[in-house]
């Protein structure tokens, strides 16, 4: 069974062993690693495959919800003394996967755009207005 | 060889929202990045790159996610979008 479809089991199993969170939290991870083999699509520069690329944002989408509920699921029952093997790459893959969901291929089309017609700002502008604000 | 860096006005957008101590670590994160690029054929492989770092501070810790695209003709690093998930 994916993990894209396991949320509704995980809740339902009374013996999560170490064992198990780390056979499931590995699966998640392998899943995130099978998305990112598509990366060249998310934000396509032609209109063609737009489509493809919101069918990638909806399946980032799917997996990080259940990756979250994973996560939930063994923060619930882990032992916190006990280090689960993949925890902490599986919460950066779900960081990662949000700020993925939260840019759709619509909005990267507007963000390069703004590049395109120079609507854009340098880190030295940032910096200086920093400076501005720590002074005011 | 260094990229020149551009940020798009919503990726700026973006930076606003972060605390200024994480808006200046940003700002170093993604100097690094420009002076540092990754080889030719992962660019090649991943038009655009979502980069992480974290940083803790007062006991929370703070990931930060930022788009990127290497544009190899320009020589330019171009940010994207940034987002923030405190732990």
């Amino acid at each position: 069974m994916s993990i894209l479809q396991s949320s509704g089991l995980l809740e339902h199993l009374s013996e999560f062993t170490p064992q198990a969170m780390e056979r499931w939290i590995s699966a998640a991870l392998a899943e995130a690693a099978a998305l990112r083999e598509h990366d060249d699509l998310l934000y396509p520069d032609d209109m063609e495959r737009r489509s493809a690329a919101e069918q990638l944002h909806a399946a980032w989408g799917r997996w990080a919800r259940e990756a979250q509920s994973l996560v939930d699921r063994v923060s619930k029952v882990r032992s916190w003394a006990e280090p689960i093997a993949g925890l902490d790459s599986l919460i950066e893959a779900i960081g990662r996967a949000q700020a993925i969901i939260r840019i759709s291929p619509t909005m990267m089309a507007r963000r390069l755009e703004q590049v395109r017609s120079g609507e854009v700002t340098s880190v030295e502008e940032i910096r200086r207005e920093l400076q501005f604000s720590h002074r005011r | 060889m260094s990229y020149s860096l551009v940020i798009a006005g919503d990726a700026h957008a973006d930076i606003r929202l972060l605390q200024p101590w994480l808006q200046e670590e940003l700002l170093d994160e993604i100097d690094i990045l420009a002076a540092n690029p990754p080889p030719v054929h992962f660019r090649e492989r991943h038009k655009d790159i979502v980069y992480a770092f974290h940083r803790t501070r007062s006991g929370i810790l703070h990931r930060v996610f930022v788009t990127v695209r290497y544009n190899a003709r320009s020589n330019s690093l171009l940010i994207l979008g940034v987002s923030h998930h405190p732990a």
